[in-house]
């Protein structure tokens, strides 16, 4: 019993959490729709969803490393379905150009004035959000504009299962092994220390910041392809999602050396899962919203760095 | 161990939370459920019939031979489907924001207590955002919940032909309600499917047109509008009946304000129009999403002091009376019911997954507008009030809804539902 104890106790509940996170999630759902979860038609829902999730959250993995919140992806994906809409009007395969490059200027300017004006990454994003919104009202002529309906049929299984396959590859490979994921990580843990190095901390932190633009102005044009539509509401639900999924995954907020990339992945699946399973019970949105800002909640509990965070304290 | 104890304690929470949840859930559904199939199976008992599993998952085009068994139960009881007629178990799903205003909760009255048991339906709300990712995660969440059919209000035309695509691919029906589709291109993809059932909806620009003649029989010449984004398919169309009536009046509009999402923006918004135009004659709530506009409308232009500023909108709000007896709100115009739309809609959903669609021959598409009631003073108001503030509501009795579903009343039709629907009064 005392050697069970003294397992338990070198346990890194941090680590295994979202692991159990995610089985308590599955197991929870598939028994309790009788078996629904795992259907065909479920699964490609949960696909469609998670795909958003997923992708946004392998994007902010960069960022958390760094220790950077982000706020305003979402508000720069609406930015860039509107651009990507409009480009398609001319050229329906401008549309994918036009949504990344949108998406990376957008985050370069906020990366910009967080680097070199050293102004902190937090207040950036958030006033960025702010700009974000606005400025998709000015792009769409606060109007609702339609994508050619051509591009409608780029929303293809094979495309989704390549930008997922491809997303996590590329973003597994950069943030576990190369020199770019290793830095994010030294920098989220000791700033000054990584500077101290001769690390060149704020080109990695624009590298962040376009990388976080580029994948918002993916999901822009997956949005674009999926609904067709290019709207102010675009994207007003991901960053609760992705950082939620991020959060569910393991991801400390404080950055640093902690932070895994499988953490990505499972903390998506969950969220994923979860809205899926409370859907197909029938729970309404508000049940749903209290649900995932309790779970919230006790993941930030579990995870969160107290001693290390600058921006809650 | 103090970490152990904070993992499981907070494990504890979240499972109890889920539980609890799932519980309140389940037995929410169940009871309607339960309450739903209880009826059935008695109106089953005293019919003589029980549909068997296989029967049930019958596809429902395949219910046409029975359609011609279905004139023997005309004039039976609204809970008593026909002899001869298996009512599969059917679920629909109904986006509805759950604000709690009366409209919805006489919505899902009616469907739970009357339109359900007697098409042996469950109606399932469920709503995440009304944009277009959030009417596409409606869609593909409800159909891999494996619900019979869905509807919807649409943001745009342009989220269709995916919607289309997706419920025609896995047999779900769908119809979209209080919208039309404007689009030519998109109108004709839908009509196409075999799955479309149709839609509800209100003669938008005759609604514009309609207060703007009013503002201009009233003598108004400058106004102002809150209205809905561009693009929007409702707040165009009634933006054009305005212009209309605008030219025919010579009514300038000095301001307006679009997309307004919260109660202090509409605030904002009649405060700067009031400030900016010394002469404003009216502010018109056109349209919005935001819970309350003409209630807001009203106060904003009550607190500012200014006299001979009228408020008029579309859509009669919730304590109509007593904005009528302020003075400030002097014409209002809307749908008897403002879910009488979607009602209307989950009628002929009924009928179509049972396989009985109301256009008979044509496989669901019919299309059904209602007629708008006008309320311009403070008695008809209060007439109006009497009837839509009570919860439960009956939109159709039991028998009136028995006539509405084919299999009891072969002879209904397009044209014969427009008619009850061009009768109807509260």
């Amino acid at each position: 019993m005392s050697k069970i104890l003294q397992k338990l106790k070198k346990t890194d509940f941090q680590t295994i959490f979202p692991f159990l996170g995610l089985i308590a999630v599955l197991i929870f759902f598939e028994v309790s729709t009788g078996g629904r979860l795992f259907t065909g038609k479920n699964l490609k829902a949960v696909l469609n969803d998670g795909l958003y999730i997923i992708i946004g959250a392998t994007g902010y993995a960069f960022m958390f490393a760094m220790g950077i919140l982000d706020f305003s992806i979402g508000a720069n994906m609406a930015v860039s379905c509107a651009a990507a809409c409009l480009a398609a009007k001319i050229n329906p395969l401008l549309a994918i150009p036009a949504a990344i490059l949108t998406g990376m200027i957008l985050s370069g300017v906020l990366g910009l004035i967080h680097v070199k004006a050293h102004v902190d990454a937090f207040i950036t994003t958030l006033a960025g959000q702010f700009i974000f919104n606005g400025l998709v009202l000015i792009v769409l002529n606060n109007s609702i504009q339609q994508a050619p309906l051509s591009m409608l049929k780029w929303f293809t299984l094979p495309l989704k299962l390549v930008i997922l396959a491809g997303g996590l590859a590329v973003g597994y490979m950069a943030f576990e092994h190369c020199v770019y994921g290793k830095t994010c990580k030294l920098i989220g843990s000791c700033e000054e220390a990584a500077r101290q190095t001769g690390i060149n901390v704020g080109r990695y932190k624009m590298c962040g910041f376009l990388t976080m633009g580029a994948i918002a102005g993916l999901l822009g044009f997956i949005s674009l392809i999926r609904t067709g539509t290019a709207s102010s509401q675009t994207g007003s639900t991901l960053m609760m999602n992705v950082l939620n999924a991020a959060l569910l995954g393991g991801l400390p907020m404080s950055g640093g050396p902690t932070t895994k990339f499988r953490g990505v992945i499972i903390g998506s699946l969950t969220m994923a899962f979860l809205t899926s399973g409370m859907t197909i019970m029938g729970y309404n949105v508000n049940t749903q919203q209290l649900v995932k800002g309790l779970i919230f909640l006790i993941a930030i509990s579990i995870s969160f760095d107290r001693k290390n965070m600058k921006v809650i304290k | 161990m103090k970490r152990l104890t904070a993992v499981l304690l907070a494990g504890a929470v979240a499972v109890s939370q889920l539980a609890g949840c799932s519980s309140g859930s389940q037995s929410k559904t169940e009871k309607t459920t339960e309450k739903a199939a209880k009826e059935n199976s008695e109106s089953v008992a005293e019919g003589g019939t029980e549909a068997s599993e296989a029967e049930k998952a019958a596809d429902t085009k395949d219910s046409a031979e029975t359609e011609k068994t279905a004139d023997a139960g005309d004039g039976a009881k609204a809970d008593e489907p026909a002899a001869d007629v298996d009512l599969k178990e059917i679920t629909i799903a109904i986006p509805m924001a759950d604000t709690g205003m009366t409209f919805q909760n006489q919505m899902s009255y009616n469907m739970n207590n009357i339109l359900g048991p007697a098409g042996n339906a469950t109606f399932v709300y469920n709503q995440s955002t009304f944009d277009a990712d959030g009417t596409m995660n409606f869609v593909e969440s409800e159909i891999a919940a494996g619900v019979d059919g869905l509807m919807f209000v649409p943001p745009s035309d342009s989220v269709l032909p995916t919607v289309c695509s997706l419920c025609e691919e896995a047999e779900v029906y769908w119809a979209i309600s209080m919208r039309t589709i404007e689009d030519e291109e998109i109108r004709e993809m839908c009509e196409n499917s075999p799955y479309y059932v149709g839609n509800c909806y209100e003669d938008e620009e005759e609604t514009g047109r309609l207060v703007g003649e009013y503002l201009g029989k009233q003598g108004a010449k400058k106004i102002a509008i809150i209205t809905t984004i561009k693009g929007d398919t409702t707040g165009e169309a009634r933006e054009a009946g305005l212009a209309k009536a605008c030219e025919e009046y010579g009514i300038e509009i000095v301001g307006e304000a679009r997309g307004l999402t919260q109660a202090s923006d509409v605030t904002n918004a009649v405060e700067s129009f009031l400030s900016a135009n010394a002469e404003l004659d009216a502010v018109f709530c056109v349209g919005t999403t935001v819970t309350g506009v003409q209630e807001i409308t009203v106060k904003a232009v009550q607190d500012s002091g200014r006299k001979g500023v009228q408020v008029v909108c579309v859509d009669h709000p919730d304590g109509i009376t007593d904005l009528f007896e302020s003075g400030t709100l002097t014409y209002s115009i809307g749908t008897p019911s403002f879910a009488l739309d979607t009602y209307i809609c989950a009628i002929k959903m009924v009928n179509a997954i049972q396989g009985y669609p109301i256009s008979g021959e044509k496989e669901g598409k019919s299309s059904n507008f209602i007629a708008m009631a006008v309320v311009s003073n403070a008695e008809e108001a209060k007439v109006y009030e009497e009837a839509s503030s009570n919860n439960e509501y009956t939109f159709f009795d039991e028998k009136e809804i028995k006539d509405l579903l084919r299999w009891n009343n072969p002879q209904l039709d397009e044209s014969g539902l427009q008619s009850v629907l061009d009768n109807y009064e509260l």
